[in-house]
């Protein structure tokens, strides 16, 4: 199960529409969109580092990162 | 099949120079969730799964450096014996650009069973994506988001390549590897 109906159908019509545009069409949405999220998170870190309570949750941050994870 | 190369994201990008370097050393394959992005599943993901065959230290320390010397370090140690035992140990490792913990990483693990070592024999290139980079097969992939992965992100995942592969997907296979991974990974 899906998380609702409309979710499904989005799913759907975009997979739909992927396949039927030149690749350089669906690419070019899919790279903003994928860009701006790192850029975002980038410049939320970027903001963290200049103050002090930014930096000791960029600490913890990191030490969370760092963590093995089993598989 | 339309292929590009000047379309390459943050994702791409990265994903492409760290499976270069990785290929001059090692068999490997790139599975799960960027899989699905690479073509064109509308979403992001902070870290690429990757599956290498296993191999001696002396193998993984060689391609450990180089990794570093084209600017990538491992979050989880910057020695290379440290390294090796997480991944011996059946722990994944994670390495980003150098000088950031930040995201996008390639998480890295050993293969540990048959299904993992299918999945690197079978591997392929996939035009769709444009990319040049080795992935383990669409119906493995599906079998895995369908039967052993199983959250909302993965069924959707599954769902887009059904989708864009509906008159090449192989169900038998699909059928094949579900009884697989049931039987070797959900026991």
């Amino acid at each position: 199960m899906m998380r609702d109906k409309t979710h499904a159908e989005f799913i759907e019509r975009w997979a739909s529409y992927v396949k039927s545009v030149p690749r350089k069409e669906w690419k070019s949405k899919l790279d903003s969109f994928t860009n701006a999220q790192f850029e975002k998170s980038l410049a939320f870190y970027e903001r963290l580092k200049k103050t002090e309570k930014g930096r000791v949750v960029l600490k913890r941050l990191k030490e969370e990162r760092v963590k093995a994870k089993e598989y | 099949m339309e292929r590009g190369i000047g379309d390459r994201n943050i994702l791409d990008k990265f994903a492409e120079e760290v499976c270069k370097i990785i290929d001059k050393h090692v068999k490997y394959i790139v599975v799960s969730g960027f899989v699905a992005i690479s073509h064109g599943r509308f979403r992001t993901t902070e870290d690429i799964d990757m599956i290498i065959e296993k191999i001696s230290f002396e193998k993984f320390n060689k391609m450990h450096f180089e990794l570093i010397k084209r600017g990538f370090e491992c979050l989880q140690s910057s020695k290379s014996e440290e390294i090796y035992d997480y991944l011996d140990n059946k722990d994944s490792v994670r390495y980003v650009r150098q000088g950031t913990f930040l995201p996008p990483e390639m998480e890295i693990k050993f293969a540990k069973d048959e299904i993992d070592e299918l999945q690197l024999k079978t591997r392929k290139k996939l035009a769709f994506t444009g990319l040049n980079i080795w992935f383990s097969s669409i119906e493995i992939n599906i079998a895995f988001k369908e039967e052993y992965l199983g959250t909302d992100k993965d069924k959707e995942d599954a769902s887009h390549l059904r989708k864009i592969y509906q008159d090449e997907i192989n169900e038998n296979e699909i059928t094949k590897m579900k009884e697989m991974i049931r039987k070797l990974r959900m026991k």
